[in-house]
């Protein structure tokens, strides 16, 4: 039997003033999971932001989406993770991914494959409240009573094979065209088979910048700063087996050069008419979003349904996220069937 | 003129959180002036989350991380959870860091170093303050930073700190121990580190770190403050401060139980073990460093040497109860009820 859709959606902590309301708005709309951006220097504190989401919620699940292993110490996170999942009563998540805007914007290298894998490790036995020896010590946050489900956010084909290998799930972010579905479903399942595991065992996650409006043209333009994030994250180590033309290499290679982690995924700022400045804005659109009139979405999400995707985690970087979420969740989800 | 006092409460986020809010609620009624929050991430719920949280809870109290360190997180992380914790609680919040201490040990690393301290103060109070860092290139800057004022404290407990602290923040949190001796050794260190600075002591915001215990008797109370002070005054960790607080203090071997301890005597999850750690040390010593380190009795002897150590113009404590796996109730009633209305009644409160 085919899955059904699900869907998730991330809420960037631009301000506390109504972020409460926000999240109750999304738990209503019907959302599965709820994720807070991580970005320290641009939105309010992730932790902060996950405290004031939990209580004003009951039932998604939340968490980071996602977070990194660089600025934060790995048992910070898990002490923070743990606190959440308390607080929520147990519905915390933990995404974690190599780091962009938060270790951009202060300079720092973004997390090794290695780091990746340790931090998965790690994180995992932490946050189940067992003991992880390292440095001489003893780390173990005392009170975590419950291993909380780990994300890895994943681009490349040797991180999607870590995740599958690792991780609880994935949240994929190299695109949703039906030849990139198929390529990351095969590298999480090369890394799901070197651990004895089948993509079954693994909740995979799409990652998709989404916008509704009455024309594809009108749907696009608001997010167009959202797929500049996306070629600037999702191709930035290399381009090679990510199913990108060679004839955009170059192109992809120059927005990356002009895009500005400080403003990241902020509507209006200037990262919005990269897009247009490399001409990448339609190769990046149906790559990366699902967006244009409710039926477009419709068909998108099932052209990328066919392909083996059925859970989205969406973007809401729209400026009336409220009602975007409303209707997303009332008139594309149910038509998805 | 009397000023009045101001007095801070510890409070360690080891119980569950719904506990924890009602409890901090509880605080502010009793009519506290702040709590700060614990952050060690292995004995403690995470200190943002308590801090925010406790935000919406509250109206008067000021909040703060007692105390953050500059290594478990990036300082435009510290940075930037301070400013969204006084988004919640505008004009009630302070940031305190230190050099790390069960932050640190309970990871193995070494507490940080004073050149560390200096660089992440600069950079937290340069980024709350809106203004570009330079990280390794990289200009960093935080974008909701509100340019509200947020005091930036250091804590210290070594003459060399205190220094650095008088020099380089807005005021400082002194763990050091609490008499004449000692807090004249201490004012001398902040003002020589003022003075580096061009500033002077009144410039600065100083808070007393004082631990604190009562109990109905005075026995009790010195029985409970056992790993306190034998962790303090015989493992050393107060050694700067032992001569000038006058003590006369015997040789003792330690020991090896007191050192397996976890995570250390004085942070004990078990405190009746670690007390029974210390029965190598005569009653007579406990008694003589209790009386040095802070506020170890009946709730009436605490509010005497308050009001004694008033005298010598300390009028900003931060109370540091003695366990760190029990909510210090007793003391939140014995201050309630006893403490601050002697105060009041003697115009400091």
């Amino acid at each position: 039997m085919a899955s059904l859709a699900r869907f998730g959606v991330v809420l960037l902590p631009e301000s506390l003033a109504g972020f409460g309301d926000l999240c109750r708005e999304a738990e209503e709309s019907g959302f599965d999971v709820l994720g807070v951006a991580d970005s320290q220097s641009v939105f309010r504190e992730l932790y902060v932001a996950l405290t004031v989401a939990a209580l004003n919620t009951s039932r998604v699940r939340l968490g980071p989406l996602v977070t990194n292993p660089l600025t934060r110490h790995l048992v910070v996170t898990a002490s923070a993770v743990s606190s959440i999942d308390e607080v929520s009563g147990g519905r915390a998540i933990l995404g974690i991914g190599s780091g962009d805007s938060a270790i951009f914007t202060i300079g720092a290298p973004p997390a090794t494959l290695a780091g990746l894998e340790d931090a998965v490790v790690t994180l995992g036995r932490l946050t189940s409240g067992a003991r992880v020896d390292r440095e001489g010590r003893r780390w173990q946050v005392h009170r975590s009573a419950r291993r909380v489900p780990l994300y890895l956010a994943a681009e490349g084909p040797r991180t999607l094979e870590l995740a599958g290998r690792t991780a609880d799930g994935v949240i994929v972010g190299l695109g949703l065209t039906p030849e990139v579905i198929r390529l990351s479903r095969a590298a999480i399942e090369r890394g799901a088979r070197a651990a004895g595991r089948t993509l079954e065992d693994l909740d995979i996650w799409w990652f998709a910048k989404t916008n509704v409006a009455t024309t594809r043209e009108e749907a696009i333009r608001p997010i167009t700063m959202a797929l500049a994030a996306s070629a600037n994250h999702a191709f930035r180590f290399t381009l090679a087996g990510k199913g990108v033309p060679a004839a955009l290499h170059d192109r992809i290679k120059g927005l990356q050069r002009d895009y500005d982690a400080h403003h990241h995924e902020i509507a209006g700022a200037g990262n919005a008419e990269l897009t247009d400045r490399w001409g990448l804005t339609e190769f990046l659109a149906d790559r990366f979003a699902i967006a244009g009139t409710a039926d477009d979405c419709v068909r998108q999400i099932q052209r990328a349904m066919e392909a083996g995707a059925h859970q989205f985690v969406i973007t809401s970087f729209v400026p009336e996220p409220r009602a975007f979420m409303r209707q997303w969740m009332h008139e594309v989800a149910p038509a998805v069937g | 003129m009397t000023e009045p006092v101001r007095v801070h409460l510890r409070v360690p986020g080891t119980a569950p959180m719904s506990e924890l809010m009602t409890f901090i609620r509880g605080v502010e009624g009793a009519g506290f002036d702040g709590v700060g929050i614990l952050d060690s991430q292995m004995l403690c719920r995470d200190t943002f989350v308590t801090l925010g949280q406790a935000a919406t809870h509250t109206s008067r109290l000021t909040l703060f991380p007692a105390v953050t360190n500059p290594f478990t997180r990036h300082a435009s992380v510290l940075a930037g959870a301070m400013q969204t914790v006084e988004e919640l609680a505008p004009g009630r919040v302070k940031f305190v860091i230190g050099t790390g201490y069960t932050s640190a040990s309970t990871i193995g690393r070494k507490p940080a170093t004073l050149a560390e301290m200096r660089a992440c103060i600069a950079t937290v109070k340069a980024l709350l303050g809106g203004q570009q860092v330079d990280f390794d290139g990289t200009r960093g800057r935080l974008a909701f930073a509100a340019g509200r004022r947020i005091p930036v404290l250091m804590a210290a407990s070594g003459p060399k700190a205190i220094e650095v602290a008088a020099e380089i923040a807005d005021g400082v949190l002194l763990l050091v121990g609490f008499n004449r001796g000692i807090v004249e050794k201490a004012l001398g260190h902040l003002e020589r580190g003022a003075r580096r600075a061009g500033r002077r002591l009144e410039d600065l915001e100083i808070i007393w770190a004082v631990r604190t215990g009562t109990a109905t008797t005075t026995a009790e109370a010195r029985r409970l403050a056992r790993p306190t002070a034998v962790h303090w005054g015989i493992l050393r960790w107060g050694g700067h401060w032992v001569e000038p607080a006058g003590l006369r203090l015997p040789t003792l071997e330690i020991p090896d139980a007191v050192w397996k301890v976890y995570p250390d005597l004085s942070h004990a999850e078990d405190w009746e073990a670690a007390i029974a750690a210390t029965a190598f040390v005569p009653d007579e010593v406990v008694a003589q460093l209790s009386d040095a380190l802070g506020l170890i009795g009946t709730p009436e002897h605490c509010a005497d040497r308050m009001v004694e150590m008033t005298k010598l113009g300390v009028q900003n404590l931060y109370l540091m109860p003695l366990q760190t796996f029990t909510p210090p109730a007793s003391e939140v009633r014995a201050f309630g009820s006893v403490v601050f209305p002697r105060l009041r009644a003697l115009g400091l409160r």
